[in-house]
């Protein structure tokens, strides 16, 4: 049956039409296979652990739609979450857990200053399918020539990655530390995911 | 002016980015492939926050007006209910009565539905050779009058591992009960493998009523399944999605956007892992009106489709995915030449074609049998809150072939549930639509005193079994009416099968029981509706099934068991797939049958990547 | 008449007065032996136009209905919606809302399928359209459906017709214009074209335009104030229902997801979409 005649009625459309744009790839907050398959791993591995963890860095906040890039998973916990986490990662294990101490590359901005930032923690290296894994036991943080913050603890929020349901570092700490840090930048994205989680207000 | 343009060609065109489509473009853009796929939609991107969160809130615009939708003068349907009967186009959206609007931009329809989910049983794979074993043919000829009932091509068994990855990708909440390799069921739930990837959201203290008097019966209760996010999730694809604030304007009759995006629909589940592939193209506001095919090969060379100012573009492409809503995957079919139309005969065994045949029906509102009663001792807010499809508990124990019909006059039955949260919208629109002679002066206005703040709760039920096709119920191309383009408008020609209103007789008494077991009060039975007469064009095209059938023959289905086409012309057309018609579907009082189409476009999926692959394009093995 | 041109004047007057942020009482030169009546109408006219300026979002005035269109319209919809000891559709400005539709979108039929031929529902068989015959007529469909509408009229002739047409009805079966109708026969006329009483109705059908009429009064009624009825959210306030308050947007303390699965019932104040969007931008 041969398709039908195209009629003479005029082409045009008189109705209104919605303007809309694509967003651009780089708007969009998708986190990438090799991570999202390392942390469906992880959750999975670390289900029974007795000792409090939580994933943290840019995963955690890709994974609650905050627009950042992250390139490793980041796990944080005690120093005997750390340990119960090697036992259950061993395979996975590249660097066996020890004291690390360290600047970190972006500096602080407080009260128009730039200071140094360095963390400690008692931290461990794995490599999960691909991706690097970097567990750190009783984090601290010292600013400039402040002393030494307590290790960082949490409650953790709950998020379930493709039906694993794994803890992660509540956006709300997150938020408080680079404010704290003065990296308002990654403090706004955070929040801007935030506004986008629910109606305006309540 | 008006130009032609030919666009640079793609491996895979997608027509409509809908729930099938999304899959389609996700599956086939995933990290290491490289096929160039086009994905094109009559309607706009939608961004969650900017374009719903402000305006949302508004019964009259959203409810009747149906401002995000598709607009009625760019294209409507004309529906009848026999064959000898002219065809009244729909002129207006209404509300409640014959409510419906079809999706319109990134997201289709979904953007705006329930979320109910679920997965349809074995026996819904094998309705007719079940049926015939266990009951006898001359059973399911008395049952189902010009019967054209088929098999599915495949069995559940086979399509368990794809419900799996649909249910994933979208973040469906539930909690299946059972044991993960029963089969088949013993308490009226389809096995599963595995269990879905969110909880359900809380129960309302009606649905956990429900539940403790269904077990008390002998029943086995499961939490609704819904597709508005209970928790935070990621899917498989990396896509965050937001947990649902429960706002209660969601779904039901209004079916309200989301602003958060917790309600699972392409564009904020799968398109957005597509688009992050440089090797995906989205086209926005294009008008899809043909799909060109070769001459000597018949196949489909390139899609058509006018931009915004009228000019027209040629996408070619070598295989294509017709991911259109409802009876627009057939219409574009007709009007392409792809695939044998139906053609409609009063002798059942003369009739001929597969496009636009068996065209069913998922909804059954206004008519058939109603059981309400009173708990006095519930009450709360009528007010919406909550969201569109949780909160309720179900019985699969009344569907299916889950009881014995022996000496009964209809086959299946429905999903049988209650408890759902008051999030299906508010409800003054559907009210205002609603009214009758009755709904005038101060007696009349005084019964709407405080209604949103009850002390007590009404349970209404109306169910009735599945709708079965015939060979009487098709789609075809109205001679009439036209779209804003020129093109005729689809036809629906539509009725009530019995299996609809036997069944219902028969159900409504069993929930009467479970009404009385909650400990309702004055549980009523209202009359039975007679078949015929005016209610029977209150439905339209919103759960409309069929048309477009998967089966085993290529004489009668369009899809065969890769969702790829078959159907002959003087030829088979076999570089178009599709999913999301399902002719042949069991169940259930509401759903619009996307679960079980919902599987099926992961197939196709793979039936694309294999097509693909072939050596010599053909049928699929 | 006295009456008509007050009526007339009152409409005029207020729909100028509404616009000066003060408007003083309406003075109207006194006649000798009509003073008494005269004053009278003059109280009830300066406690109308108090009552108006006292209305939030106060929106007198009128885009699409004719004066005599407005007269009628205003006795229709406090009939189907009267006061009470509860406001109805008067104090809800349910005039207003259908005025504001029958002056856009919705009287436009912007959003309907318009194109002809146009056949009646319901019609018996056989009937021929174009070239084709069908033996079976066309279908019965219930009012208020998508398909149930087949006029060759958009939404705004439709009520000009259909009021012409009820106003013609009112002067042949009750004696006069439904204006000056007791509220009983009133309400009857309007259940006469529910039933389809009238025998002539300017070719459209009675139930048709009895159903628009009940329907947009309703919608008048319950819609968000920002369509111009519900005025102070009184609909809502009648009904309990709580527009986009979820619990705590007058800082309640009540949240939804407690209340949807609440078993005694909890009435908030209304909240509307413009307050809503106040409040949104005021937080980001």
């Amino acid at each position: 049956m041969p398709a039908l005649r195209l009629s003479d009625k005029p082409k045009y459309v008189s109705l209104p039409q919605i303007e809309s744009r694509i967003p651009k790839p780089e708007e969009l907050v998708v986190l990438s296979k090799p991570l999202l398959s390392a942390t469906v791993m992880v959750g999975n591995a670390l289900m029974g652990c007795t000792n409090k963890w939580a994933i943290g860095g840019d995963v955690a906040e890709v994974i609650s739609g905050v627009n950042v890039q992250p390139d490793h998973v980041a796990i944080l916990t005690t120093r005997e979450g750390c340990d119960e986490i090697t036992r259950n990662l061993a395979k996975y294990q590249i660097e066996p857990p020890r004291n690390v101490e360290r600047e970190i590359e972006r500096a602080a901005e407080v009260d128009l200053k730039l200071h140094k930032v360095r963390i400690k923690s008692y931290t461990a290296r794995f490599d999960v399918q691909g991706s690097r894994l970097d567990v750190h036991g009783d984090l601290q943080i010292k600013v400039g020539d402040w002393d030494w913050g307590d290790p960082l603890d949490f409650e953790p929020d709950y998020i379930y990655v493709v039906g694993v349901k794994v803890p992660i570092v509540p956006l709300k700490m997150k938020s408080e530390l680079y404010t704290g840090l003065g990296w308002m930048d990654r403090a706004s994205k955070i929040h801007e995911a935030v506004k986008r989680s629910r109606h305006m207000f309540g | 002016m008006p130009t032609t343009i030919t666009e640079p060609a793609a491996d895979v065109v997608i027509l409509g980015v809908g729930y099938m489509s999304g899959v389609i473009a996700a599956e086939l853009t995933l990290p290491g492939l490289t096929y160039k796929v086009v994905a094109i939609t009559k309607g706009p991107y939608w961004d969650y926050v900017n374009d719903f969160s402000t305006t949302k809130y508004d019964e009259w615009g959203v409810g009747l007006g149906r401002k995000y939708d598709s607009p009625l003068p760019l294209q409507s349907a004309t529906i009848r209910n026999t064959p000898q009967q002219f065809a009244l186009p729909v002129r207006r959206y209404t509300m409640p009565i014959q409510y419906h609007a079809l999706g319109h931009g990134v997201g289709g329809a979904a953007q705006h539905y329930g979320g109910t989910m679920g997965r349809q049983g074995p026996w819904g794979y094998t309705q007719k050779s079940s049926t015939v074993t266990r009951y006898g043919q001359p059973f399911l000829d008395s049952v189902n009058p010009h019967s054209d009932l088929e098999d599915w091509p495949l069995t559940y068994a086979q399509y368990e591992p794809y419900y799996v990855e649909w249910e994933k990708a979208h973040g469906l909440c539930g909690d299946y009960n059972g044991s993960a390799t029963n089969q088949p069921s013993d308490t009226g739930y389809p096995w599963m493998s595995q269990n879905y990837p969110l909880p359900p959201s809380p129960l309302t203290p009606v649905g956990q009523l429900f539940q403790t008097a269904t077990q008390a019966l002998g029943y086995h209760p499961f939490p609704h399944v819904s597709a508005l996010a209970s928790q935070p999730y990621i899917n498989q694809y990396g896509v965050p999605v937001n947990p649902c604030v429960f706002d209660g304007y969601c779904g039901g009759p209004c079916d309200y956007a989301c602003e958060t995006g917790a309600k699972a629909n392409a564009a904020y589940r799968t398109i957005p892992a597509a688009m992050k592939s440089s090797n995906f193209t989205l086209v926005l506001n294009s008008f899809i009106f043909r799909l060109d095919t070769d001459p000597i090969s018949g196949l489909v060379t390139a899609a058509r489709y006018y931009d915004p100012q009228g000019n027209v573009h040629i996408q070619p492409g070598k295989v294509f995915f017709n991911g259109m809503w409802g009876y627009n995957m057939i219409r574009i079919m007709l009007l392409s030449g792809v695939g044998a139309p139906y053609i409609w005969n009063s002798v059942p065994a003369s009739v001929s074609g597969a496009v636009g045949r068996g065209l069913t029906n998922g909804y059954l509102p206004y008519k058939g049998t109603n059981v309400s009663g009173t708990l006095p001792s519930n009450g709360g807010n009528a007010y919406p809150a909550g969201n569109g499809s949780g909160g309720s508990v179900d019985i699969y124990d009344l569907m299916d072939d889950n009881f014995d019909h022996t000496g009964l006059n209809f086959i299946g039955g429905t999903e049988v549930g209650a408890g759902g949260y008051p999030g299906g919208g508010p409800g003054n629109i559907t009210f205002a639509g609603s009214v009758s002679s009755a709904s005038m002066g101060g007696t009349f206005k005084a019964t709407q005193k405080d209604k949103y703040l009850p002390t007590k709760t009404t349970l209404s039920s109306t169910p009735f079994a599945h709708d079965l096709p015939t060979t009487d119920n098709y789609i075809d191309l109205d001679p009439h009416y036209t779209d804003i383009y020129g093109d005729p408008l689809a036809r629906l020609t539509y009725d009530w099968t019995p299996n609809t209103y036997n069944g219902a007789i028969y159900l409504v008494n069993k929930v009467k029981d479970i009404f009385t077991r909650m400990g309702a009060q004055n549980v009523t039975i209202g009359s039975p509706v007679p078949p015929g007469g005016s209610t029977h064009n209150d439905w339209w095209g919103h759960h409309l099934r069929g048309g477009c059938r998967i089966g085993q023959d290529p004489n009668t289905s369009v899809w065969n068991k890769w969702n790829q086409c078959w159907s002959p012309v003087s030829k088979p057309v076999f570089n178009i797939f599709g999913a999301g018609e399902i002719t042949n579907t069991s169940g259930d009082n509401v759903p619009s049958g996307t679960h079980v189409a919902g599987p099926q476009s992961y197939r196709a999926a793979e039936g694309i990547k294999q097509y693909l692959a072939l050596a010599t394009p053909g049928i699929l093995p | 008449m006295v009456d008509q041109t007050r009526r007339e004047f009152l409409k005029l007057g207020l729909a100028a007065a509404a616009s000066a942020v003060t408007a003083s009482a309406i003075e109207i030169p006194l006649f000798g032996s009509q003073n008494s009546s005269i004053q009278t109408q003059l109280n009830s006219a300066n406690t109308q136009l108090a009552n108006l300026k006292n209305r939030v979002n106060t929106v007198v005035g009128f885009v699409s209905l004719s004066v005599t269109e407005q007269s009628l319209l205003e006795k229709i919809v406090e009939t189907i919606i009267p006061t009470d000891a509860d406001p109805g559709a008067k104090e809800a400005g349910v005039i207003y809302f259908i005025d504001r539709q029958l002056g856009g979108d919705y009287g436009q039929s912007a959003n309907m399928f318009m194109d002809g031929p146009f056949v009646p529902p319901a019609q018996t068989g056989p009937i021929t359209v174009g070239t084709q015959t069908y033996s079976a007529g066309s279908p019965k469909v219930r009012v208020g459906a998508g398909t149930n509408y087949q006029y060759p009229l958009n939404l705004r002739e439709f009520w000009r017709v259909g009021l012409i047409a009820l106003q013609a009805y009112a002067n042949s079966a009750y004696g006069g214009n439904f204006e000056t109708l007791s509220s009983a026969n009133q309400l009857l006329l309007l259940q006469d074209l529910w039933g389809n009483k009238p025998t002539s109705f300017s070719k459209i059908l009675p139930s048709d335009f009895a159903y628009e009429l009940t329907f947009m009064t309703w919608a008048g009624f319950l819609m968000d104030p920002i369509y111009g009825g519900n005025q102070n959210m009184v609909g809502w306030t009648y009904t309990g229902f709580n527009g986009v308050n979820f619990g705590n947007f007058y800082g309640e303390g009540k949240d939804q997801k407690t209340l949807m699965v609440a078993t005694t019932p909890t009435r908030l104040k209304p909240a509307s979409l413009a307050q809503y969007q106040q409040q949104a931008s005021g937080s980001s």
